[in-house]
């Protein structure tokens, strides 16, 4: 997941970073509930020794549920990752941007004392 | 037929209930996850372009997932449940269904051992007794009842394993003078009945004879056992684990039920004791032993064979007055083994 920050002020940065983390958060509570969904079920079915041919078939059923839930379960947890994985460039990268912004205030305030200066300086 | 193939069991319909709930609630579960899923993303605040519709469209890929799989959790509660309903439909119609739960505990039982406990409640006027006991007296009631269907419904493994069990040994056991003990009231009822049709009385066809029809210790008459197993058979079709091997023995236990009528009943008994034991014996090449042609056939031969002894004996009274001698020897013969005990007539 790319996302573009070379415009972005450090508050929006920071603002960012706590919303893909809490988002995050959502994702993988989310990812977790449904790992647990699958083997729940599916453990208790196939755990039975109901044998008859449509038992086999529902067997099968619950497996492919079951590898379906736990897809769904790995790919949640993979995004849920991934947002992390952003909302912690996202705090690096408020923090470059906060030390860029201060930099550039400290120029500023800098270059507004030296024009005061040098203002003061040519008086006559 | 393969009943009694390994592996093959069945369902208590509570059990198969108490699944169909729990496939209900994990459909319920994740429909509700898949729900979560696609509004966790609703109320996010500011995200960095490209994010929060990366995030839609992954969380959707996901619900899409989850809802197809409540679906599909839905559609096996359904099924299930379908299955236990009429499961417990077909055992309320019958009067009592195969009780696969009791005297075992709650544990699921085999095919075979649903049927013998089955038989076992017959032969114990509705009380089931359990394990090696079960096992033994339904085996005893196949073996003395020649009941070729209810032979065949468990394998020779089962029945071995039944015998080690009850530390019953073939050939010198309590089995064996059950068997002789049977055969003895067999050979003294028919011998009754010939006795009778050599001194020119009304004979008895078999529906009376002393020691058999009503017996106190167990050998009840096969044709009530026989109604009443087949009844439950077909009534326990519908389960999961009978759907098509129960349907099979089902059928082929009414078919000996249709010939062992009170009229010959007696032949399908006497055709029983004449077929040799063999669950005991080993079986060649791994290969089940019990039967190795279809029960049908063997049903049939059977009965075929009791009709034959039936048929002799009924008629003797008409005939033997024209022709006794042929009439006793067609019997004799048609009765095979129990030929050499009767009594031999002028």
């Amino acid at each position: 997941m790319q996302v573009s920050v070379e415009c972005a002020s450090s508050d929006q940065l920071r603002a960012w970073a706590r919303n893909v983390s809490e988002m995050s958060c959502r994702v993988g509570t989310q990812a977790t509930t449904v790992q647990g969904l699958g083997g729940k079920v599916s453990g208790k079915a196939c755990a039975t020794t109901w044998s008859s041919p449509s038992a086999t078939r529902m067997k099968g059923a619950f497996g492919q549920v079951e590898s379906g839930v736990d897809g769904a379960a790995g790919q949640l947890q993979a995004l849920a990752g991934e947002l992390r994985r952003l909302a912690a460039e996202l705090s690096e990268a408020a923090i470059v941007a906060q030390a860029r912004e201060q930099e550039a205030e400290r120029r500023a305030d800098q270059a507004e004392r030296e024009a005061r200066r040098e203002a003061k300086q040519g008086r006559p | 037929m393969s009943a009694g193939a390994p592996g093959r069991m069945v369902f208590d319909p509570a059990e198969m209930l108490g699944l169909a709930g729990a496939l209900g609630n994990a459909a319920g579960d994740l429909q509700e996850a898949a729900t979560k899923l696609r509004s966790a993303v609703g109320g996010a605040g500011d995200l960095p372009p490209g994010v929060l519709a990366a995030v839609r469209a992954e969380t959707a890929s996901a619900s899409r997932l989850l809802a197809a799989a409540a679906d599909t959790y839905e559609a096996g509660s359904r099924e299930v449940r379908r299955q236990a309903e009429r499961a417990r439909a077909a055992g309320e119609e019958a009067g009592s269904w195969v009780p696969l739960s009791a005297g075992t505990g709650g544990k699921i039982l085999k095919h075979g051992s649903a049927i013998v406990l089955e038989v076992d409640k017959y032969l114990n006027g509705g009380r089931v007794q359990q394990g090696a006991k079960s096992v033994m007296a339904a085996k005893l009631f196949a073996d003395l009842s020649g009941n070729k269907a209810l032979q065949t419904v468990l394998k020779f493994d089962d029945w071995r394993a039944a015998y080690r069990d009850a530390r019953v040994r073939p050939g010198d056991t309590a089995l064996t003078r059950l068997r002789k003990t049977y055969q003895r009231r067999l050979r003294d009822g028919i011998a009754t009945n010939l006795n009778s049709i050599r001194i020119g009385h009304q004979p008895d066809t078999g529906r009376s004879v002393p020691g058999l029809s009503q017996g106190s210790d167990g050998l009840r008459p096969a044709n009530r056992g026989l109604k009443r197993l087949s009844g439950t058979l077909a009534g326990a079709a519908p389960f999961a684990g009978f759907a098509a091997d129960g349907l099979m023995l089902a059928a082929d236990v009414k078919a000996v039920r249709d010939r062992a009528t009170p009229r010959n009943i007696l032949a399908v008994t006497a055709a029983g004791c004449m077929s040799p034991p063999t669950p005991c014996r080993r079986p060649p090449s791994g290969h089940q032993a019990v039967l190795t042609a279809p029960a049908a056939v063997l049903v049939d031969g059977a009965a075929t064979v009791g009709d034959i002894g039936v048929l002799a004996i009924d008629s003797a009274p008409v005939l033997a007055r024209a022709a006794q001698g042929p009439v006793i020897n067609l019997g004799q013969k048609a009765l095979g083994g129990l030929g050499s005990v009767l009594p031999k007539f002028p």
